[in-house]
């Protein structure tokens, strides 16, 4: 197909023409185009249907604030709904279809909505839909969400890539229109480092769609030396293609850069957006405006433009809306449209001009005093009807309308910090007021200014202005000539009638709700928004908020500047949440921790398990085992019945010295370790101030002024940060130095009767580790393997004899396999965290899931663990009344009986009796099955406990229709009187 | 007796080394580092000893070479010493530090190439390109506890991370370099 509108001229490059499809018909158009553009050029007004009515909708402006002209763009995994055609770049091969019409754009049969609109005002649902309740979440929202809403998603993973970074500069110049370049040449040349972002492929903003002359150039070929210029600084970044989305704390702002966007796909591996996090000392807005509509019937017939938008295709982009065109205006822009329109051979069929005092035209009639009161046209239009000054009707054909209702200030980003725009009435705008960002200045149309040599100057004195700030002494250099014209506007912002006037086109708010609004008290510009969903679409009212608080002004009798604007929020425009992501995404949402014998148990086959930020061994299968508790159980009989290694590197190590080490570790110990001798390890129970337990693990005493303190492995990180926050401000008089040394070694368990003799094959001979040299409870530093240094803990968590040995974590991997070879006559046999957790069950060893923040060291049975004999973090408000009565909770052990099954989470009953709360008696924390006992066994919390070991009770899960006949005893399932471990 | 072979932190005898296309990545096997801290009250000693083995102590976002061991600032009375042996660095500041072994808490991978700082910008907050030579500062990486050295302003830097992490930092920065 040609493009029946397109035009001569413009800022395409017609050496590469580029073609595209949309829903299905392939269209062409050039390098240069946007997707919008392209339409416009080929003739297509009719490009969506409407979010609640269903009405046929084109395109209306030519920027970011676009309403309709949405898409979705792409196919398969990369579609995205909801593209705005005016910001997407054109690229060869593009795919567009429309959205929410079914069967087809130009017959859609929810287009029923529209004939409906007398029962869908605002906020219908909310007086629709009430009876019978249960039908609401079931059958009313489902019906409400298919008909409502505009694209739809794919479904699939999106196959792209999006990175975030950080950028740091001086001078941060948002927007690229003339204000924004002459900011950033001013302060590229004093030397700043300059970022400027701008949402265009092109710099210079309007520019690029206006006709007129800067000195000697036009206003685009001076842009493009400009950005030249700019390009050319090493201090200068350009950013096109950015939108600053949001201004946070500390001049730091959100870009959100499009860097494949405009291509079919992103190259391999490169990013197709990325998210700047901008760290600004200064910034300059030079965001320009937005032109408004004004509210009349129909007045969302496809055709029906911005009238800048207009100038902007005709100028740019090449491209006409239609071949005749009418222009409403309450301001001399409207005029400016006409005459572009004229130059580019489009015939102007009459400019309607609400002033009674509208100036004549060389090109055009001009209708003084006169509005428009309706449109008419299927699917696109085909003329308007205008109301004369004094009366009377005339009908104009056009196949498209310019309409302009003046200019808002893109303020957006002056509000992030909740900033309050002002009135000002000889723009009819609101422009910045109070509460502007710290750091930022606002130049150019952003803040009224709307001429161009006013913007030129503008943006030159507040970059000087801020820069001066920083003690940057920049120059202003002479600016060309350019025009100067002032705003000249009688505002009007709807015109009276009884047919539906749009004012937001993307959620479908009509002049009508804003008077239902008033009418049920919904009369704060707040209450306004919510009430009529006004400017909550996606493009945040960027055309309509100013519309609809001065129609609210109008009900309530008050001013503008006293009625208000709501208040506007990051994102300025849409922004992806995976640009937000970033690279962190699936298995990369968060970094991975690896043990040192990750690679040897991953060539084992080793099935893992996330602890934390830990990938850990969970089992080892072997060949012929075909469910994870054949392993288990086999790993925990083996290591019982000769020896088993597990890598603990996971567990949190602190390096603690100082003079007060002893003092400071029997301040955050409830027992004491300034008795434990030099050589020896203490299992230490550690509280929060509240008397619960914190955590627990064992201290060694490595020298009379060092220690090395064992945390469980997820509290690794909270415990290291307590002790900082007691050594720096608790006791800050302190001798006590910290520091991590979880990841400096590699420890392993090596657990079972025959755990000294695969030692004794590593330690070097000059280390005697005998029992009677090397008891229970004691460590050394030895060396291994003939001088590696290492070091040794005879510690026991599963009852056996024990030992863990840590070395150099650059050893961990060859280690583990030595430890393999040295244990190979005793049949060594590596296990798991699941076999850890089975083995510390049989054997009442207590670890997160008992540690759950709600228990205390007597629920533990450990009360005499809290050292009466000297002060410690928690010892205190331990002792409170209720945490010492006689029936608390305390630690036991449970049995299934007859095959049944322990469940953790399940709660605890009397024998018989009712099931409620209020007979809870406790709860199972941890469930194993045990191969040693030979049923299923499991640590619990009861009332009274400890008094009640061989009481037979229900462990009930209601929740899961679960109940089980458990048998309370000692937690303690093997070895209760600890010859193992001392063996 | 068995005897022990070392790998590096992300698990290989050699070290990684890669190109892609103007950054190069390279996995140093071996770093030699340990923490020094001022024990409360050795202040005199602690700057005498300094001075005598490290030179000056380096301010905030900085670090100091003297011969081959470098010293890095990492809090307030903190420090980080490269390139020379704990041992050596503990018996030269007696009572006055208290000092660990930290040469295998880290994995160090040094970049460089004309891209690298449009590399680094997509990794940390840190401003890169203001880094002077010999700069050091404590940064997050993807959420990892990182350290960017400069070694040669704008085109050679090395990141510490935590050795577990070996793998996520060193996915993070073949990635980073990818996409630019």
């Amino acid at each position: 197909m040609t493009q029946v509108n397109r035009l001569d001229g413009g800022l395409i490059d017609r050496g590469t023409p580029l073609s595209f499809t949309f829903d299905g018909r392939r269209l062409d158009g050039f390098a240069g185009d946007t997707l919008a553009s392209a339409l416009v050029a080929n003739g297509v007004r009719l490009v969506g249907r409407s979010f609640k009515y269903h009405r046929p909708r084109g395109i209306l402006s030519a920027g970011s604030e676009e309403p309709n002209g949405l898409v979705e763009l792409r196919s398969g995994a990369r579609t995205e709904p909801n593209s705005r055609t005016t910001m997407t770049e054109l690229h060869d091969g593009l795919v567009a279809t429309s959205q929410n019409r079914f069967p087809s754009l130009g017959f859609d049969l929810m287009g029923v909505n529209d004939r409906l609109s007398a029962f869908l005002g605002a906020g219908f649902y909310y007086k629709t839909f009430m009876w019978p309740k249960a039908f609401w979440e079931r059958v009313y929202e489902p019906i409400i969400r298919r008909a409502a809403g505009l694209g739809a998603l794919s479904g699939e993973d999106d196959p792209d890539v999006y990175d975030r970074g950080f950028r740091h500069c001086d001078l941060l110049v948002i927007g690229a229109g003339p204000a924004g370049l002459t900011a950033a040449l001013t302060a590229g040349r004093s030397g700043a480092e300059v970022i400027l972002v701008d949402e265009d492929f092109r710099a210079g903003g309007r520019l690029l769609q206006e006709t007129y002359a800067l000195g000697d150039k036009t206003g685009a070929a001076w842009a493009e030396t400009a950005a030249a210029e700019l390009a050319s600084m090493p201090n200068v970044r350009m950013m096109p293609r950015s939108t600053a989305i949001g201004v946070f704390d500390h001049g730091i702002y959100g870009v959100l850069e499009r860097t494949g966007d405009h291509l079919a796909a992103p190259e391999a591996g490169k990013p197709r957006q990325v998210f700047w996090r901008v760290y600004a000392r200064r910034s300059v807005l030079c965001s320009g405006a937005t032109e408004r509509l004004i509210g009349f019937a129909d007045n969302d017939r496809p055709g029906i433009m911005q009238a800048g938008a207009v100038r902007g295709y005709v100028n740019r982009f090449a491209a006409t809306p239609a071949d005749r065109v009418a222009i409403f205006t309450n301001n001399d822009d409207g005029h400016r449209t006409a005459i572009d329109l004229a130059a580019a051979g489009v015939d102007v069929s009459a400019i309607i001009d609400s002033r009674p005092d509208a100036p004549q035209s060389d090109v055009a009639e001009v209708m003084t005093g006169a509005v428009v009161t309706g449109t008419s046209g299927r699917l696109g239009l085909g003329h308007v009807t205008v109301g004369l000054d004094g009366g009377g009707q005339r009908h104009v054909d056009c196949g498209a309308l310019a309409v302009s209702g003046g200019w808002n200030p893109n303020v957006h980003l002056t509000c992030h910090h909740r900033g309050r725009p002002v009135w000002q009435d000889d723009i009819a705008g609101f422009v910045p007021g109070e509460g502007v960002p710290p750091g930022m200045a606002v130049a150019g149309a952003a803040r009224g200014i709307f001429s161009t040599a006013g913007a030129l100057a503008d943006g030159q004195a507040q970059a000087i202005a801020q820069l001066a700030e920083l003690g940057i002494n920049a120059t202003g250099d002479s600016l060309p000539e350019a025009e100067d014209t002032p705003v000249r506007i009688t505002p009007l912002w709807h015109v009276p009638g009884k047919a539906r006037a749009w004012l937001d086109q993307q959620n479908d708010v009509t002049v009508k709700d804003v008077k239902l609004a008033h009418q049920e008290n919904f009369r704060a510009v707040e209450h306004l928004k919510r009430y009529t969903t006004l400017g909550m679409a996606g493009d945040q009212g960027r055309t309509s908020n100013v519309l609809g608080l001065a129609i609210m002004a109008e009900l309530t009798g008050k001013t503008i500047a006293e009625t208000g604007t709501t208040i506007y929020r990051p994102p300025y425009t849409p922004t992806p949440i995976a640009a937000f992501a970033g690279r962190s995404v699936g298995r990369d949402f968060r970094p991975t921790r690896l043990p040192p014998s990750h690679h040897w148990a991953a060539e084992q086959g080793a099935s893992f398990v996330e602890a934390g930020a830990w990938l850990r061994a969970q089992w080892f299968p072997r060949e012929g085992e075909t469910h994870w508790r054949e392993s288990v159980d086999r790993e925990v009989l083996a290591t019982r019945e000769s020896v088993g290694v597990c890598d603990v590197s996971t567990l949190g190590k602190i390096d603690i010295q100082g003079t007060d080490a002893a003092a400071f570790l029997d301040l955050v110990y409830s027992n004491s370790f300034s008795t434990l001798a030099v050589g020896k390890t203490r299992y230490g129970l550690m509280l929060r101030e509240d008397g619960m337990v914190m955590d627990d693990g064992t201290t060694a005493r490595l020298g009379d002024t060092h220690y090395l303190m064992t945390t469980t492995t997820a509290n690794a990180g909270s415990v290291y940060r307590h002790l900082e926050f007691v050594r720096q401000c608790l006791r800050p008089e302190m001798d006590v130095q910290l520091i991590s040394a979880t990841d400096s070694w590699a420890q392993y368990a090596v657990v079972g009767p025959n755990a000294r003799r695969v030692l004794q094959d590593l330690v070097d001979p000059q280390h005697d580790i005998s029992n009677a040299a090397f008891p229970f409870m004691a460590c050394a530093e030895i060396s291994v393997c003939g001088g590696i240094p290492a070091r040794l803990f005879r510690i026991s968590f599963s009852g056996e004899l024990a030992y863990e040995i840590a070395v150099p974590a650059r050893y961990g991997d060859s280690m583990m396999r030595a430890l393999m070879t040295a244990g190979e006559p005793w049949n060594i046999t590596p296990y798991g965290t699941e076999a850890l957790g089975v083995m510390r069950i049989e054997k009442g060893h207590v670890t997160g899931n008992e540690l759950n923040g709600t228990i205390t060291a007597r629920n533990l049975g450990m009360a005499r663990m809290v050292s009466a004999k000297k002060d410690s973090i928690g010892a205190v408000l331990a002792g409170r009344e209720a945490l010492v009565a006689e029936d608390g909770l305390s630690l036991v052990g449970l049995e299934a009986l007859d095959g049944g099954q322990v469940t953790a989470g399940a709660h605890l009953f009397a024998a018989d009796g009712p099931v409620d709360a209020a007979h809870d008696q406790g709860y199972i924390t941890s469930a194993a099955y045990s191969p040693h006992i030979g049923a299923s066994i499991g640590l619990g919390f009861i009332t009274r406990g400890a008094e009640r070991h061989g009481e037979v009770i229900r462990a009930m899960n209601p929740l899961e229709g679960r109940s089980a006949q458990v048998r309370i005893c000692s937690p303690h399932f093997i070895d209760p009187e600890g010859e193992r471990l001392r063996g | 007796m068995a005897s022990l072979t070392p790998t590096t932190a992300l698990g290989g005898a050699a070290p990684f080394d890669q190109t892609i296309g103007a950054i190069h990545i390279i996995e140093v096997a071996d770093p030699q580092m340990a923490s020094l801290a001022m024990r409360r009250g050795q202040g005199a000693a602690f700057k005498k000893a300094a001075s005598t083995h490290l030179g000056p102590l380096p301010d905030p976002g900085q670090s100091h070479a003297k011969g081959k061991a470098r010293t890095l600032w990492m809090g307030p009375d903190q420090y980080l010493v490269e390139d020379m042996d704990a041992a050596k660095l503990a018996s030269a500041f007696g009572g006055s530090a208290a000092v660990t072994d930290q040469s295998d808490a880290w994995a160090r991978f040094d970049i460089g190439g004309q891209d690298v700082l449009a590399m680094l910008e997509r990794l940390s907050n840190t401003d890169s390109r203001r880094m002077p030579d010999g700069a050091a500062t404590r940064t997050a990486i993807h959420h990892m506890h990182c350290v960017i050295i400069c070694r040669a302003a704008g085109t050679q830097f090395t990141v510490l991370g935590p050795r577990s992490s070996a793998a996520s930092l060193h996915h993070a920065l073949v990635a980073a370099a990818a996409s630019l």
